[in-house]
């Protein structure tokens, strides 16, 4: 797996270096001017899962699939590389970011306010999430399920706030009581236990999706 | 027993308005097989087949003994692959894409690769994309020779070389199975290519096997025979392939000219077949019989 990760990254050193240095900068600045540093995680978050997808969605841009599969390596084991490497980059990306945003002049976040656990808890859930979703539409589609998971979110978005109209009081409902179902658990399990749960949860979702990856990869004709 | 360094039985891929019908061939080791066939007649299908890139129907496919699904890892490890348009990451250093693809081969010798790169006149610091189409082909070459493949897997391998560098390329792919555990299976259109190299032709047709036989073989027994319209009577017409009618004489293909030289009538002109005659009156122009 290790073998694997270093080719990925030796092919694509300029593009990770090159796009990760940028945006970490970019984010930094963003984050540093930011008056809820909790709505700009949320934002970093997404885009942290975008850049590992971005790194795979290369080889689709190259056609260069069909040499890939030609190496000895089974695809499971090219699958498996390419979840933890898309986790450390992640995981890089973020640290990266959270240490900049400290270092910028002017800067309104202190190191107390970037590493609560509850805000690195919530950065962890949004990247496993977009990570785990996207993952096995790039597998299966490669840089066109991306775009296509992307253009749902918008009109997700869209109908959300049509159907918020419409159906206002319903919702409000669902969410109070969704909040309240995580109230319990969090006040059940206090909150070392809530966030190991939510830990162990963003593991098997991540393993879910793992499986349906591979599930895809290997029926996948390149 | 005669041992095979691939062996391919009841293979079939369905796509829509193609299909790859029950192919069965087998390759021995220390040998070389020219896979020939006009284009769409499902040779890359076969070979992606065989390096598991797509998926098959039905059918068995094992290398050195091995299945090629089930001994996956093992098995590419032996094989040396050149796809007939080489596609790595267009912005990555010829150094690089080496530097990332050698700890995956236990069998990888950076001397030889050295030594191929110096050989071909291939730059290391240049990109990928930089690089013309037959440089590319020799890039992808030096990296299928570099890991002492047992079998060499080749689409279209000397499509795009210059003619000096071809000659070479067929040479060291001969030298290559002097080492009698080796082969080599490669895909042309070419079909001088196969007549100073190969030992055995596989000819595929709109995805079904037309033959798969020793070289020497097709030579002793296919021909192409020139005569006039008595050529057709109805006791000759089954031993022919395919006819093409000129308005002066019929030129017919036959697979068996053994049976057919007794029973010829006066005058018929008998020719050996060439692969390139096999493959033109398989192809169209011919009245297939």
């Amino acid at each position: 797996m290790y073998r694997l990760m270093l080719k990925d990254l030796r092919l694509h050193k300029r593009f990770v270096v090159g796009f990760g240095i940028a945006y970490v900068i970019y984010m930094a600045i963003f984050h540093s001017r930011a008056n809820n540093p909790g709505a700009v995680s949320i934002f970093g978050a997404f885009l942290y899962a975008i850049i590992p997808l971005l790194i795979f969605t290369r080889e689709d841009k190259f056609k260069a699939a069909a040499f890939n599969l030609s190496l000895p390596v089974t695809r499971k084991e090219f699958l498996q590389a390419r979840y933890v490497l898309g986790w450390l980059v992640m995981l890089v990306l973020y640290a990266g970011t959270s240490l900049l945003t400290i270092a910028v002049p002017g800067t309104k976040l202190g190191l107390s306010a970037i590493f609560q656990v509850k805000l690195v808890l919530l950065v962890i859930f949004f990247m496993a999430v977009v990570f785990g979703l996207l993952m096995p539409l790039v597998v299966a589609f490669g840089f066109a399920g991306m775009i296509v998971f992307l253009v749902f979110i918008q009109v997700l978005g869209i109908v959300s706030i049509l159907l918020a109209n419409l159906f206002q009081p319903a919702i409000r409902t669902a969410i109070q009581g969704m909040g309240a179902f995580l109230g319990s658990v969090q006040s059940g399990l206090g909150p070392v236990g809530s966030a190991i749960a939510l830990l162990v949860a963003l593991l098997l979702f991540s393993y879910g999706s793992f499986r349906l990856s591979l599930y895809l990869y290997q029926r996948k004709d390149v | 027993m005669m041992e095979y360094a691939l062996e391919i039985k009841g293979l079939r891929k369905e796509y829509k308005g193609f299909t790859l019908k029950d192919v069965s061939f087998a390759l021995p080791r220390g040998t070389i097989m020219g896979l020939v066939g006009p284009n769409g007649a499902g040779k890359t299908t076969v070979i992606k087949l065989i390096l598991n890139l797509i998926r098959r129907q039905a059918g068995e496919i094992t290398v050195f003994g091995e299945d090629v699904i089930a001994r996956e890892k093992a098995i590419k490890s032996r094989i040396g692959f050149v796809h007939e348009t080489p596609s790595f990451v267009e912005d990555a250093k010829l150094r690089d894409i080496a530097a990332a693809v050698a700890p995956l081969y236990e069998r990888w010798d950076g001397g030889l690769f050295r030594s191929l790169i110096s050989e071909f006149g291939l730059p290391l610091g240049k990109k990928f994309k930089k690089l013309s189409h037959g440089m590319k082909m020799k890039f992808s070459l030096a990296l299928a020779l570099a890991h002492e493949a047992d079998l060499l897997v080749l689409d279209e391998p000397t499509s795009g070389l210059d003619p000096v560098f071809r000659r070479e390329l067929l040479e060291r792919l001969s030298g290559l199975i002097q080492d009698e555990g080796k082969a080599v299976l490669f895909s042309t259109h070419i079909t001088s290519d196969l007549e100073t190299t190969a030992d055995y032709i596989t000819f595929l047709h709109a995805g079904e096997i037309v033959f798969s036989l020793p070289k020497d073989e097709i030579h002793e027994t296919w021909a192409v025979v020139k005569a006039g319209p008595e050529l057709l009577n109805g006791k000759l017409r089954p031993l022919f392939r395919a006819i093409r009618e000129t308005p002066h004489y019929i030129e017919a293909l036959t697979s068996d000219i053994r049976t057919l030289k007794a029973a010829l009538p006066a005058g018929a002109v008998i020719e050996k077949a060439s692969i390139e005659d096999i493959m033109v009156f398989m192809d169209e122009g011919a009245a297939h019989v």
